[in-house]
């Protein structure tokens, strides 16, 4: 496991992107930048989505904040881009760290909750089904869908504070 | 200066900087503050500026209170990183820009959220002109500027 990862170190530390993200002072700071606004993007419109499964702000018709769905991924899609870059730019940082991989596992278990989303209530949202029409477990799902994010969230900020 | 060192051997100041997981944890319910705060900010402003137009915009006013919320869970946890320590954030220019920058960012965002959803209250059918939307790109812009300035903090340091 361990010649693996170190295997997979020695590639990625030998790439020119590596050496040019790693190799300005500038690069990786607004990499941070865009994954900080990126975040933004994806919690603030899954607040949007979830809450209202929950319950909040129940005027909005659940079918019509569906659309906020499209900023989550646009989000999703700039953190996935600038997280690939710091793994490149700084794999030996990032694969050796416990934090790291905690918060690709809870990003897994996000996705297999948002799955879950799919099959059973985004059908029933668009049969026209509101609120507390929607059956039992929407709300479980629209839950587990912000506190595994915020468990994201939480578990990022944690990596350079379990470094050895 | 004085003042800031006594900050720093404040309670909360110790907590932040000499225990173990004290910075960590404060510094992570910022950032879930943050996500929550500017988070729901950008989706009030998207839909001010055209991004889903059938959502009725007073229908969403709500969702300002729950902004709120996250903004005091940042002026707490935000405070307490500032007592652990004080005596440098308090010269880092990054950081004062970044306060300044945060707290426009609220007022523009509030003054957008009582102008086109508040009124909403009453009717859903809230006309948003130009001025609206020269308000909501404003908010935009200082809070993406906020989110540079705060990342920079730790850069400057």
């Amino acid at each position: 496991m361990y010649s693996l990862i170190n295997w997979v170190i020695e590639t990625l530390n030998a790439t020119a992107l590596s050496g040019f993200i790693m190799g300005s002072a500038w690069v990786f700071p607004m990499l941070e930048m865009l994954h900080f606004f990126g975040l933004c993007l994806l919690f603030g419109s899954l607040l949007i989505v979830d809450l209202r499964v929950i319950g909040l702000a129940p005027r909005v018709p659940v079918s019509q904040v569906e659309v906020f769905v499209r900023i989550t991924l646009v989000g999703f899609a700039i953190n996935l881009i600038t997280g690939t870059l710091f793994l490149i730019g700084d794999s030996d940082r990032y694969l050796v760290n416990i934090a790291f991989w905690l918060k690709m596992g809870v990003i897994a278990l996000a996705a297999l909750n948002t799955a879950w989303f799919v099959r059973r209530i985004r059908p029933q949202i668009q049969a026209g089904f509101e609120g507390s029409e929607l059956s039992a477990d929407a709300r479980f799902i629209a839950g587990a869908s912000l506190v595994f994010w915020t468990a994201v969230i939480v578990l990022g900020r944690m990596i350079p504070y379990v470094e050895e | 200066m004085d003042l800031l060192f006594a900050l720093e051997d404040s309670g909360a100041g110790m907590l932040v900087s000499s225990t173990q997981w004290g910075y960590a944890i404060v510094l992570s319910l910022h950032a879930v503050g943050m996500a929550i705060m500017v988070g729901i900010s950008l989706m009030l402003i998207f839909r001010v500026l055209g991004f889903g137009q059938k959502v009725p915009l007073g229908s969403l006013a709500d969702y300002w209170k729950v902004a709120l919320l996250g903004f005091l869970v940042n002026i707490a946890s935000g405070t307490m990183l500032f007592l652990g320590s004080a005596s440098e954030l308090f010269f880092n220019w990054a950081f004062r820009i970044k306060i300044a920058l945060v707290l426009i960012g609220v007022v523009l965002t509030w003054r957008l959220v009582s102008y086109c959803y508040k009124p909403a209250a009453r009717s859903d059918t809230v006309y948003v002109d130009a001025s609206d939307r020269r308000l909501a790109v404003a908010a935009l812009l200082v809070w993406l500027a906020a989110l540079i300035a705060g990342r920079l903090i730790g850069y400057l340091n």
